[in-house]
């Protein structure tokens, strides 16, 4: 569904790589979990893969498309959340909800039924008629979840997800992710929640500086350690074991 | 501590006026000679451009005031005028700067005390009512002098501390006003409106007491000088000791003045540090609009993105009020067109041919020109170059700033986007403008065919040209990183190339024709059928341009 080949990106001619050489494989059925420290790489990824941010080379194909020859048709199988929910605060949520409708050419039908049942599920129904500019971080994430499943989506491009959602809309997205994956849809999404990646991932990369460090099964990366544990050693060099020795010593 | 924080904020609001004035873009923080030099030389820059053209209003006040011994109301109006302009200018920024300002909450979070946030706000707000006050009054000292007015050093520093004094009224009173229309905007819906509103209010204020007609105000004033004069020394009590203060001989009546400014100053501080963190943490008092869900309509995808660019203008006072300003003068300026027209005819026309004939002037110099049919055609131009002061599109790519992800990561062309940009801007100004030229082709008498097809397509015309130039210009001009939308529409350079363009694209053939071609043979209808084709050449360029791949290229590479 999601195949990033070789995929790097400079933001300046010569200046340094914000990612380089990166390759994944995302398909049907998957949830991939992209995790890194902030500045690493994942959100300059994902806005590729979204056709916002161009690239220096490499590839990255969407169902076999190509996001750069073919965006358009890319962007109709797939949605996109970024990390700060940034919506036309000027409309209120119906309106916005309407308006990518309009711009999904989802049948008018559908779309009522769609935003009766995603924002009754996100506890977002009696706002709608609400200036968007008056919801919370947490209520504007939960619009944009209700407005990236509009036109139902193959694709579900997500960048920390998870951020401002309180623990029931964090639920039923999660048990959406699987559900909706279980259809035939395949999610990448970036966090820092790695008990959520531990859990609900099906596959994981991680990336540090720009480089990739590990990808594949979540079994097959963490192995018999923790998910946490695995991480810390790859990206920080920091064997948990050991730094719970040394602050025992510091502690006694 | 609160003094050190005080200073930290107080050069965070000089940095914000200097990068008003410079375009500085965020991110360089320091406060270096060069930016102090660019606000110190705007402020000159606006004195002295303000004074010199107040010197000629105020020339023949002093003389007429000073002749009747009554140099002190010539101060006292001069001050009054000063305090309600810098009021007028500065209370809508009040009301932004204070206390609906976006770090109001950030900054409570610091160990910052209410005061010094406050305090930090007001000072701005006392420095932009200053450049009105001293624009006023220095140029009123400067004129005093020149017209043989003599002062000692005792007097001028008198009148130096007045300036001071009257700033801190008008800062007062900018305070107050900028709270009220804070307290209404969180109980009404139509914040926009409202806000729009007051500013055109100000506006025409600031109009009828400034611009208005000068010498019939002049030769009032001077009429009924000593009524005027009664008026001061009751209910302007204040403005009375000022100009009693600023003559440098009344040492009593500046005391009186001062405490007229300090008291208000203190109190409305006092309280507004009391009640600083109610106000600015209070939510919308607003009652919560329960969802009822119904019919939905759909539309095309440009439909619907100009739909969601006429709610964003209409959503917005300062999108309103600075990119559309123009639309409002067009109107008016139609309706006094033909009010004019028609009271020639009425009754002046006559008198109007004789003062012509006995002293060639301007009109009658252009009429010999062009031809009397000439002169209607001439009506239709005016409009269309008020069509430059309507850039709606201008900032229009500027103002998506942080959202535009959702246009970009959506399925849609360049095309559709640019094109919805030009839409709005058109689905506003057509219609007005039709209705002026419609207002002028029936009012005016003896418009001809042609006159009447120019009248109403030339103003068309240069509203789709400043509409498409005001797109491509922030296509490649634009920046996204506005802290507001606001500040997205009052500070991009971008925004002005529509309106210089269609300026001057509009008049150059006429520029042409009355610096070069009039000699030539080409009539003067003949270069206003050329002025309509170059319009409508340009047009349809500037159409296909944003169908093209060069558009695209372009759109795609911002915000990279």
């Amino acid at each position: 569904m999601l195949k990033i080949s070789h995929y790097t990106k400079q933001y300046s001619s010569g200046g340094p790589k914000a990612v380089d050489d990166l390759s994944l494989h995302i398909r049907p059925g998957e949830i991939y979990g992209f995790l890194g420290h902030n500045g690493a790489g994942k959100t300059t990824t994902i806005k590729a893969c979204c056709g916002i941010l161009d690239f220096t080379e490499g590839e990255i194909l969407v169902n076999g498309m190509s996001i750069r020859k073919q965006p358009l048709e890319c962007k109709k199988i797939m949605a996109y959340i970024p990390d700060n929910p940034d919506l036309y605060e000027f409309m209120s949520g119906i309106q916005y909800l309407n308006f990518i409708g309009d711009v999904y050419r989802v049948p008018a039908d559908k779309r009522e039924k769609r935003i009766a049942e995603y924002s009754a599920d996100m506890g977002i129904t009696d706002a709608l008629a609400e200036k968007i500019a008056s919801y919370s971080h947490g209520m504007k994430q939960k619009l944009a979840i209700v407005a990236a499943l509009m036109h139902e989506p193959k694709l579900l491009i997500m960048d920390e997800p998870f951020v401002g959602l309180d623990p029931k809309a964090a639920f039923i997205l999660k048990k959406f992710m699987r559900t909706f994956c279980d259809n035939g849809g395949a999610i990448f999404f970036s966090t820092h929640v790695l008990d959520v990646a531990e859990k609900l991932c099906d596959k994981i990369a991680i990336i540090r500086g720009g480089k990739l460090l590990a990808d594949g099964d979540i079994e097959t990366v963490k192995g018999n350690e923790s998910l946490e544990e695995v991480f810390l050693e790859l990206v920080d060099n920091i064997r948990v074991g050991d730094e719970q020795d040394q602050d025992g010593g510091k502690n006694a | 501590m609160v003094e050190r924080m005080l200073k930290l904020l107080l050069k965070n609001r000089i940095l914000a006026l200097a990068d008003q004035f410079s375009g500085q873009k965020k991110g360089k923080r320091a406060l270096d000679v060069r930016r102090i030099a660019v606000l110190a030389g705007a402020a000159v820059l606006i004195l002295a451009v303000g004074g010199f053209l107040l010197s000629g209003i105020l020339g023949p006040l002093y003389t007429n005031m000073a002749e009747s011994g009554m140099e002190w109301l010539y101060f006292a109006m001069t001050g009054g005028v000063a305090f309600l302009v810098s009021f007028m200018f500065t209370s809508i920024y009040a009301q932004g700067a204070i206390f609906e300002a976006k770090d109001n909450e950030m900054l409570l979070a610091m160990p910052i005390s209410p005061a010094a946030i406050l305090g930090s706000r007001i000072a701005s707000l006392y420095f932009l009512n200053f450049l009105f006050d001293a624009a006023f009054m220095a140029t009123a000292g400067i004129v005093k002098l020149v017209q043989g007015g003599t002062a000692d050093a005792a007097g001028v520093i008198q009148y130096v501390i007045c300036i001071f004094l009257l700033t801190l009224f008008s800062t007062t009173l900018s305070c107050l006003l900028g709270w009220l229309v804070s307290m209404i905007t969180r109980r009404i819906r139509r914040k926009a409106m409202f806000q729009l509103f007051i500013s055109l209010a100000l506006l025409g204020g600031f109009y009828a007491i400034i611009l208005g007609d000068l010498n019939r105000h002049i030769q009032t004033i001077t009429e009924n000088s000593e009524s005027i004069a009664g008026v001061f020394r009751g209910v302007l009590y204040p403005f009375y000791a000022m100009g009693a203060a600023c003559t440098g001989k009344d040492f009593g009546m500046f005391l009186i003045f001062a405490a007229c400014c300090i008291l208000p100053f203190g109190l409305v501080c006092f309280v507004m540090n009391k009640s600083f963190v109610r106000i600015v943490t209070s939510r919308s008092a607003l009652k919560k609009i329960r969802y009822e869900a119904g019919k939905l309509k759909s539309s095309s995808a440009i439909w619907a993105l100009t739909k969601k660019e006429l709610t964003c203008f209409f959503n917005s006072s300062s999108y309103m009020l600075n990119t559309g300003l123009g639309l409002l003068i067009s109107v008016g300026l139609t309706i006094m067109i033909a009010v004019n027209v028609n009271n020639s005819a009425a009754g002046k026309a006559a008198e109007t041919a004789e003062a012509v004939q006995s002293e060639p002037g301007f009109l009658e110099r252009i009429g010999s020109m062009i031809g009397p049919d000439g002169l209607m055609l001439m009506l239709g131009l005016i409009l269309a170059v008020f069509a430059a002061f309507v850039y709606i599109s201008g900032p229009s790519i500027s103002v998506e700033g942080n959202n535009i992800w959702i246009l970009k990561s959506s399925p849609l062309r360049a095309s559709e986007i640019l094109k919805s940009k030009v839409y709005a801007h058109l689905t506003v100004a057509v219609p007005i403008s039709l209705v002026s030229s419609l207002i002028l082709v029936i009012t005016v008498p003896g418009m001809h065919l042609l006159a009447v097809v120019y009248a109403f397509l030339m103003p068309l015309l240069a509203h789709i040209f400043c509409a498409q130039i005001g797109v491509i210009a922030n296509l490649y001009f634009g920046r996204l990183n506005y802290p507001s939308m606001a500040k997205a529409v009052k500070s991009n350079s971008a925004a002005l190339i529509p309106l210089l363009s269609t300026g001057a694209v509009t008049l150059l053939p006429f520029i042409l024709y009355f610096s070069v071609l009039k000699d030539t043979g080409i009539s003067f209808r003949m270069i206003t059928i050329i002025s309509l084709g170059l319009m409508a050449v340009l047009n349809t360029g500037m159409f296909a341009f944003l169908h093209s791949a060069a558009a695209q290229k372009r759109w795609n590479a911002i915000g990279q």
